[in-house]
């Protein structure tokens, strides 16, 4: 195995993680905004039905006649009573799974995603058959939704199921749970989205967070955690196990187990409740694992989320689902520390399965469907901003050993483009710098060609390249590093009038330098913090780009404000 | 379907040197078939599904639930036992799971036709056929009768 295709498998093998993971959730939002607006057509907006009561509307109950001013405040109030009882919950999930209640919550877990296949899925069902006058009869109809639940059931309660019949099972959950988050009032949804990524910002990173507690309370004891959680495919080494024994897919390498049950008083309405735990990190020692090879480490990313389902006079609580995103990494025996990559560790190991969070899917959901009651556009900036933000996440969980919650990034993101509420939230010192440029080539050339009037532009990609430096330290930080170089080259031509003016190419290169583990003290280095840091690197933007990109969203300004948001994500996502 | 298969040159790997880097990506390979034509997994998933042992138990554990009312449990079942469905001649290929499975596969068949026929009957029927009964009977019309969209 020479050293040019290594980076190449690793970054192949890590897009591959990145789509596994973002394929179903692309396909939660996409059905979620298909069936707002197929379910939403004949009412505008958010017609809420003024019974509508659940936890999230229990402080105040939103009008169309109220001042904005009125429905600010109403919607703060709602989401401090949501959050407060997300808190509350949460701690509670802790309490059991600090008394190992484990049983107890799989059985819960199993019944409440009865209850959301079931009731939620019947409904929602009818909802469309009665739009459409579909002509089915109650005794099929019972019969198929019976079967439906009853499998759902099976598929997310036993842990060895068909693993395509579980991810889909949980994709249904998160679009069902999605729908019915998106009937509530509106200024109510968007405060309490931000309000939940506060919450989990808050709840990862404060040393009293219950997200925290539980995280590490689940690595002290090295256990599973029974809940809802996505699971990616892993990408599967073949050489790593000869002697062919099954793989344990679901290396639940996370020390911590949280199983929460939670019994809440409420109205007769179902109402959920979900809080987004934080992704967290832990080390181990290095050893065989899985038949694969020595020395592996493990970086453990935990979102959390728990939810609420009531149904009727009884008291349900759903735990929700927890969410965590898995990052194995598989140190290599061979001494030389090029070989460590550490953007193998994303799921790349042969055991590694990336596992995510089913409340990040819904809250993902809830947002994307909440904007399709507008326009199309709106949904399309959303979508993107959502799927940066999870790229981002995902790419930061691997160099950051640290719990880091999920869902701050793709809602900052989104709220930069939001229209209607501009909530300024200024990104915290964990939020990793996506648009860092580091160059350390500059190639000009100067392209003449005879067009038109018009410009034009190609982009064009180079492979990612691969520099090993020796161990040394390293912004005095610690022995040690390694560096994978992506290297994104983009060339651009600007013709003006007549005259043929080229600018100088650029070569962008997007620099990663991560910290092997070979360091005894763990230091708390964040391997993005890197990017641009470096003394001798100056950061070199060619103009072509800058007139490119500006051409862009200034057509985009011609249509409509939309346009331009998705536009300009688009390009910083470039 | 993505099944796993093993290289064929499965010598015994050192395990001192590195594992190479051949990763097969189960989204793209080939289904299992080895150069005897054996069943190296019983289930879908490959190595990361269930071990022989443990497949006869769940099999036969789906096998019977699906009598429950609950044909999709059967569906599930030989979706999940595909390679043992698709290869019978192979020489892992337990003629336990076997038997269930084509079970399931059976039972599945059957019920998906009974089903299906009674609900074109019903929805391409109509009123002609039934009467006054298809207006009860017809889902849109049980749902407002009870109120079940009025629940949530």
């Amino acid at each position: 195995m020479d050293q040019d295709s290594k980076p190449r498998s690793i970054l192949e093998t890590l897009g591959e993680e990145l789509v596994r993971i973002i394929t179903p959730v692309s396909i939660c939002m996409l059905l979620v905004v298909i069936l707002v607006t197929v379910l939403n057509t004949d009412s505008e907006g958010s017609s809420i039905d003024p019974s509508f009561t659940t936890i999230a509307t229990i402080a105040y109950s939103e009008s169309s006649s109220d001042s904005i001013w009125d429905k600010l405040k109403g919607a703060l109030l709602n989401s401090l009573v949501f959050v407060a009882v997300i808190t509350v919950v949460t701690f509670l999930l802790v309490l059991l799974f600090y008394f190992r209640c484990t049983k107890f919550l799989k059985y819960y877990m199993g019944f409440s995603s009865f209850l959301v296949l079931g009731f939620m899925g019947g409904e929602i069902a009818l909802f469309l058959i009665q739009d459409f006058s579909f002509p089915v009869d109650c005794v099929s109809f019972v019969l198929v939704l019976f079967n439906f639940t009853v499998v759902g059931v099976l598929a997310v309660f036993m842990s060895k199921m068909a693993i395509f019949v579980t991810q889909a099972y949980l994709v249904v959950i998160g679009m069902l749970v999605a729908y019915w988050f998106t009937l509530l009032p509106e200024w109510t949804t968007w405060v309490l989205l931000v309000a939940m990524a506060l919450y989990d910002l808050a709840a990862v990173l404060l040393p009293g967070g219950p997200l925290r507690l539980l995280v590490e309370l689940a690595i002290s004891r090295d256990e599973d955690i029974p809940a809802l959680v996505y699971e990616a495919r892993p990408v599967i080494n073949i050489d790593s196990s000869p002697t062919g024994d099954v793989l344990q897919r679901r290396v639940w390498r996370e020390r911590r187990n949280t199983g929460s049950a939670l019994d809440e008083n409420s109205d007769a309405r179902p109402n959920f409740d979900p809080s987004t735990s934080p992704v967290t990190n832990s080390n181990t020692t290095p050893g065989t694992y899985l038949s694969v090879g020595s020395g592996e480490n493990e970086i453990n990313l935990v979102n959390a989320e728990e939810g609420q389902v009531f149904r009727g006079d009884s008291e349900l609580a759903a735990p929700l689902i927890q969410h965590r995103i898995n990052v194995r990494m598989n140190s290599e025996e061979d001494p030389s520390p090029s070989e460590n990559f550490a953007l193998e560790g994303i799921g790349l190991g042969s055991s590694g399965a990336i596992k995510l969070g089913l409340g990040d899917f819904i809250f993902y959901s809830v947002l994307v469907g909440r904007a399709a009651m507008y326009d199309l556009m709106t949904v399309y900036a959303c979508y993107l901003a959502i799927i940066a933000g999870l790229g981002a996440t995902l790419i930061l969980l691997a160099f950051c050993r640290k719990a880091l919650p999920a869902l701050p990034v793709s809602i900052m993101l989104v709220y930069e483009v939001r229209p209607v509420i501009n909530i300024d939230l200024s990104p915290s010192g964990d939020v990793v710098q996506r648009r860092v440029w580091r160059e350390r080539r500059n190639t000009d050339s100067a392209l003449d060609e005879n067009l038109d009037a018009w410009p034009n532009f190609n982009p064009t990609t180079s492979p990612a390249s691969n520099s090993n430096t020796t161990p040394g330290t390293y912004l005095s930080v610690g022995s040690g590093e390694n560096e994978i170089g992506l290297v994104n080259a983009e060339e651009g031509q600007v013709f003006r009038g007549d005259s043929e003016l080229t600018a100088p190419l650029n070569k962008h290169r997007i620099n990663v330098r991560m910290n092997s583990m070979e360091d005894a003290s763990p230091s708390e280095k964040f391997a993005l913090k890197g990017i641009g840091l470096e003394s001798s690197g100056a950061i070199k933007l060619g103009l072509g780009d800058f007139i490119f990109y500006s051409v862009l969203v200034g057509w985009a300004a011609m249509y409509n404000f939309m346009t331009v948001c998705a536009c300009y994500l688009a390009v910083i996502d470039l | 379907m993505e099944d796993i298969s093993n290289p064929p040159s499965s010598d015994l790997p050192t395990t001192t040197t590195l594992p190479t880097a051949t990763e097969i990506n189960p989204l793209t390979s080939t289904p299992s078939r080895r150069m005897a034509g054996r069943v190296e997994w019983p289930t879908i998933d490959g190595p990361l599904g269930l071990s022989h042992q443990d497949s006869v138990a769940y099999a036969r554990r789906f096998f019977n639930f699906g009598f429950l009312c609950l044909p999709f449990l059967w569906a599930v079942n030989c979706f999940y036992f595909w390679p043992v469905l698709r290869h019978p001649n192979a020489h892992q290929s337990h003629p336990e799971i076997r038997r269930y499975v084509v079970g399931s596969a059976i039972g599945f068949l059957v019920f998906a036709v009974i089903l299906s026929s009674w609900s074109l009957t019903f929805m391409i029927g109509g009123n002609r056929l039934f009467g006054q009964v298809w207006d009860k009977l017809v889902m849109y019309n049980v749902a407002d009768r009870y109120g079940l969209t009025g629940l949530i």
